[in-house]
């Protein structure tokens, strides 16, 4: 009833006053609005439709493989984005490396990029997305399977790559056949490194320790020994002024190492490990 | 109202008038004259036009000039983004944050639908950033939480999707996430 009112007053006295409105107003309105209702606006008319998504920056997608076929028709019309995360839930297979590259060419503006359990990508897609990508500032991986090519395939071609964050990376944990990983091209840019929960995590030694702007620098239940890491980077990353280690293998020897080093801030030490 | 010329009021009322602008600013004030695309004249202070950035880039190349055309602006909305500029320069005299927040959300409330999204085009032709940001923020909370249909009706504006895009849409949508990753 109430709706039905409203729709015949709109009918005889609402003039359309909006459809004057400059494109870049319309999109600053749309910029001041959650993500739920940019949706529900790029479905008023086709106007708002392209305006939104022109305007659209961030954009996160539910990762599953059927999402391939959308691509071209998602990405085109979201020709602006600099933020995209990509999130797959456990259960469902994600999308593969023909979907993360044809995105790829679609989003060269890319800054920030966030996966969660795309366990179908591989080295070689991750490769292929680095170098579609290299305006990247951040990377945010979680619950992924590729391995040290990737990581380094982005390390090498994203100079301007600042906070990288990697938890749970099932392509490196075999010690056997890991690679390591850095310095790359992005050691000079990064400020930011976080490794959660990765088995044989220390890898990533040479782009820690290759990395002379780090300021911060974040190891939590990471497996295997940290001593000898922790002693070469105390000595070599001379700039940082964080460190949080959590639930670490790491004995005095470690921890002399970096109390060596001035100035820094100690956030929380949860150290059960070895002694 | 007599028209008697020697009437004792009139005459007090000017002598009243004029000394007192000279006390209360030391300076006088310059005004400048705005016209509107249906040919209304504003009449307003030197230091308000300045709040609009396309008057006061106007006056820099033509300093001589007394009078500033707006062609894409009409009467109304111009009158109240005047009546919100004159508030603006008294917050910035006397920097009230609570008081200026206060005024600005009045501003906007106890304006129609129509009249917040007439004034957008005019803040933004004549570049006030503040009153465009107050604005823009005004319309998007209206529609804040609106189905697609409610938001379509608020505007007038006719869905111009076939049935099938429109569904074709909804279907991409399905794919978005929500409230989540906004870091």
């Amino acid at each position: 009833m109430e709706v039905e009112e409203l729709a015949e007053y709109v009918l005889v006295e609402a003039p359309d006053y909006i459809s004057d409105l400059p494109d870049e107003c319309l999109a600053c309105i749309f910029q001041s609005l959650s993500s739920r209702n940019r949706k529900h606006c790029s479905l008023v008319c086709r106007r708002w439709l392209r305006v939104e998504g022109q305007s659209r920056q961030r954009l996160s997608l539910n990762a599953h493989s059927d999402l391939l076929p959308l691509v071209t028709s998602l990405f085109s019309r979201f020709d602006a984005l600099t933020k995209l995360c990509l999130k797959c839930d456990r259960r469902s297979v994600s999308i593969g490396d023909e979907a993360l590259v044809a995105i790829s060419i679609r989003c060269r503006n890319l800054t920030r990029i966030k996966l969660r359990a795309c366990r179908e990508l591989t080295d070689s897609g991750m490769a292929a997305f680095a170098k579609n990508c290299k305006a990247l500032k951040k990377l945010s991986c979680g619950s992924c399977t590729f391995g040290a090519k990737g990581m380094n395939a982005i390390l090498d071609n994203c100079p301007s790559l600042e906070y990288l964050w990697v938890k749970r990376l099932q392509g490196i944990a075999n010690a056997a056949t890991a690679e390591p990983i850095g310095p790359g091209l992005a050691a000079s840019s990064l400020k930011t490194i976080c490794l959660e929960e990765l088995h044989n995590g220390q890898c990533f030694g040479p782009l820690i320790i290759g990395s002379k702007n780090l300021k911060s620098l974040k190891l939590s239940r990471c497996s295997g020994d940290w001593d000898k890491l922790l002693q070469v980077i105390a000595d070599r990353v001379t700039g940082l002024a964080e460190i949080h280690l959590e639930r670490l293998q790491v004995s005095d020897t470690g921890l002399v190492a970096i109390s060596n080093c001035l100035n820094r801030y100690f956030p929380s030490r949860q150290n059960p490990g070895v002694y | 109202m007599s028209s008697s010329t020697d009437s004792p009021t009139l005459t007090t009322e000017t002598t009243q008038l004029s000394p007192q602008p000279d006390t209360e600013t030391a300076k006088p004030t310059k005004k400048i004259t705005l016209k509107s695309s249906d040919n209304q004249i504003f009449e307003v202070e030197e230091s308000v036009a300045m709040e609009f950035a396309t008057v006061k880039s106007f006056f820099e190349d033509s300093p001589s000039t007394d009078t500033v055309p707006l062609p894409n602006v009409t009467a109304k909305p111009l009158s109240q983004v005047i009546e919100f500029c004159k508030e603006q320069i008294k917050f910035k005299a006397n920097p009230d944050e609570a008081q200026k927040k206060k005024y600005n959300a009045e501003f906007v409330t106890e304006k129609s639908d129509k009249d917040l999204v007439d004034m957008i085009p005019v803040a933004n032709y004549l570049e006030i950033k503040d009153l465009l940001d107050v604005l823009n923020q005004a319309v998007a909370d209206r529609i804040e939480n609106k189905s697609v249909e409610y938001v379509r009706s608020f505007f007038g504006i006719d869905n111009d999707f076939t049935a099938e895009e429109e569904a074709a849409l909804r279907r991409e949508h399905a794919w978005a996430y929500e409230g989540v990753d906004e870091d």
